[in-house]
């Protein structure tokens, strides 16, 4: 009369789309909520597409590389760390928010995986992040003056982003681990927040890198960010496609894009592996001393 | 049904669900001079736990300490003891939600350290307050649906099963409301509904009564009971501190204290290894708290526990174990009227879990 489970790869998906359609509605109980995140979008946008108008001509020169247009580099570099900052803090916000709603235990002791748990937990974020790519590109293509030319390559693009994701997934990881290996629940972990400074300042998401001193284009070139934004761009706006336009461009013979892979590559091969470890090594110390659930 | 194959059984596990072997855990603990402002929330057994060192002299408390003890496959057996007996972490290591310092279990006979997803897949929880844990945007049918497929079920198997469970627990009418709305009584139907979804070989109920009106208790006690252990076969391993609910439910009854399981056996015989001579049983008004030890002092008396139900009258009971219950009645009466109670009444009762608790450990379980 009982029944013993095991988790196949098709019973994984299966619970996979779940856990997307459960995030879903949780996102969508709100309507008013859901309303203003919208909303959020657009004002976002409108407000770099005002600061285009006012300020674009000053640093025209310094976007010749990415065909010269402020409005339409600002929007593509929101929408890109869009993507890049959701993998960044998915792993973090799946596990606080299992944490603090009390079912981190209630998946713990269920038959799904680690990383089916990681994965659930964090997939909602994402399927909602590419909605909110779809209305950046709307908001920004019908209304704030978002021009795609030069030699426009969309699989290269989505590529370079897709890479980039992962390897900001191996960062998210580390900075998830550090809810359990030094309680880090207040929200922030140190990890995402160092990342997080580096991306708004130095990594070209709102202008472009050349304006800054070599310092901090150093800097830039220390977050997969850079790399994925400087390749996206060039793959949808670009115009001088061998422009060296990061510091670390000047030190290889290989074409800048080359470059942007090969540190986007290594960025994975090292965050990923790291991630994982350190996230097995928080739940098992956890399980250890006994913090992993609320349940007392 | 691709996802429900037979799993490869321990050759030795075919009697037992459950068996462990000095399975052991310990806590670190912030000494009690850290604990300044909190004095007045810290228990006397908690206060008493954070001035311990342990055998390696950190300071440490042994929550669960070299417990030894097996469960046989379809049987209902309880976890008995107080707040802090370390039951809940016991569950806890047998669900692998903690890792044990010394020894190790079997759960249907997976190794709890080396084949976590086998147990996970082996076995169903439900905890207290484990209702939030429901996502509040869902409603009931969708959060059974949502834990249905979590657990591998396919889309029709699971609407079956969670049309099935909300005709059985009778919330068929609440089927479209969210958790958030339900009373306590139905969201831990709504919990146990989750154990009946996927029934898996092992159920583990952590105090799965408590907060619940008489009603709401009568229903859960019933349905774990009747249906899923009964006639489904579910084994079912329970913790309370209740003892009459341990003593209704229970083949059999393991007493913990202090981290270690004292004495095991069915509810029956416990009390009659406890029953030597007399239990009388006195209701009192007007006590004083001194009392009990007034009473211990008399000859021919082996233990004395007093329980005030009413500060403000000083109604309670006064339980006496006595070799010869007749004999020394008149004594106990006296010695209570010269402290100015009287006895309203008083009962040759037999041994409670209560009395196997006390007789056990020296201690009162609601102490």
């Amino acid at each position: 009369m009982t029944e013993e489970l095991r988790m196949d790869r098709r019973a994984n998906l299966r619970a996979m789309w779940t856990f997307v359609k459960r995030d879903l509605k949780i996102w969508t109980y709100f309507k008013l909520n859901f309303l203003i995140d919208i909303a959020g979008i657009f004002s976002n946008i409108a407000i770099y597409a005002i600061i285009a108008m006012v300020a674009g001509k000053a640093v025209e020169s310094s976007l010749n590389p990415f065909g010269g247009d402020y409005a339409s580099y600002v929007i593509l570099g929101i929408i890109f760390n869009e993507i890049m900052s959701t993998s960044l803090s998915a792993p973090y916000w799946g596990t606080m928010d299992a944490f603090w709603t009390g079912r981190l235990e209630i998946l713990m002791i269920s038959p799904i995986s680690t990383p089916l748990f990681v994965t659930g937990t964090s997939i909602g974020r994402y399927v909602r992040s590419l909605i909110n790519v779809a209305f950046y590109l709307i908001f920004g293509a019908l209304l704030f003056g978002l021009k795609l030319g030069g030699t426009i390559n969309y699989g290269l693009a989505i590529l370079y982003i897709l890479v980039a994701t992962i390897a900001c997934t191996g960062l998210g990881l580390m900075g998830a681990s550090l809810i359990y290996l030094i309680e880090a629940r207040g929200g922030e972990d140190p990890i995402r927040w160092i990342v997080g400074i580096l991306v708004g300042l130095a990594s070209g998401v709102y202008y472009p890198l050349s304006i800054l001193p070599q310092w901090m284009q150093w800097l830039g070139c220390l977050i997969p960010q850079t790399y994925a934004l400087d390749a996206a761009r060039r793959s949808m706006i670009g115009e001088a496609i061998r422009a060296k336009t990061l510091p670390i461009h000047g030190l290889f013979s290989a074409s800048p894009m080359m470059v942007d892979m090969a540190a986007l590559i290594a960025f994975s091969l090292v965050t990923v592996p790291l991630g994982w470890w350190m996230y097995n090594q928080g739940v098992r110390r956890a399980k250890m001393d006994g913090r992993l659930s609320r349940w007392v | 049904m691709e996802t429900y194959r037979k799993i490869r059984r321990h050759p030795q596990m075919q009697d037992y669900a459950i068996e462990t072997f000095n399975l052991s855990k310990r806590f670190g603990i912030k000494p009690l001079e850290e604990w300044k402002g909190w004095e007045d929330q810290l228990t006397h057994l908690i206060k008493e736990r954070l001035q311990k060192k342990g055998k390696n002299g950190k300071r440490e408390t042994t929550a669960v300490d070299c417990v030894n003890t097996k469960v046989k496959r379809g049987e209902f057996f309880g976890l008995l003891g107080p707040n802090g007996a370390g039951k809940t972490t016991l569950i806890k290591l047998l669900t692998c939600l903690l890792y044990p310092d010394e020894g190790t279990a079997l759960v249907n006979g997976f190794d709890i350290r080396k084949e976590g997803d086998k147990v996970r897949a082996s076995m169903n929880v439900i905890i207290s307050g484990g209702w939030l844990g429901f996502n509040f945007a869902l409603t009931v049918q969708q959060n059974l649906e949502f834990f249905a497929r979590i657990y591998g079920l396919q889309k029709d198997l699971a609407k079956e099963r969670v049309a099935e469970v909300l005709d059985i627990l009778d919330l068929k009418d609440k089927r479209t409301e969210v958790p958030l709305y339900l009373s306590s009584g139905m969201r831990q139907k709504l919990l146990l509904g989750k154990a009946f979804l996927v029934r898996a070989p092992v159920l583990f109920l952590d105090e799965p009564t408590i907060g619940l009106d008489p009603r709401a208790a009568y229903d859960v006690r019933d349905f774990v009971k009747n249906k899923l252990n009964r006639e489904y076969g579910i084994t079912v391993l329970m913790s309370t501190h209740y003892m009459e609910e341990a003593d209704l439910l229970c083949d059999r009854v393991a007493i913990m204290h202090e981290g270690k399981i004292v004495a095991t056996d069915t509810p029956e015989d416990l009390k009659s290894s406890v029953k030597k001579g007399d239990l009388l049983e006195l209701k009192v008004a007007n006590m004083t708290p001194d009392l009990a030890e007034k009473i211990k002092g008399l000859d021919g008396i082996d233990d004395v526990v007093m329980h005030i139900t009413d500060p403000v009258s000083g109604v309670g009971t006064v339980r006496v174990r006595t070799p010869n219950g007749r004999k020394i009645l008149a004594d106990v009466s006296k010695t209570i009227e010269e402290e100015g109670a009287s006895v309203k009444f008083v009962n040759n009762v037999d041994p409670t879990l209560e009395d196997v608790f006390i007789n056990f450990t020296g201690k009162r379980l609601r102490e």
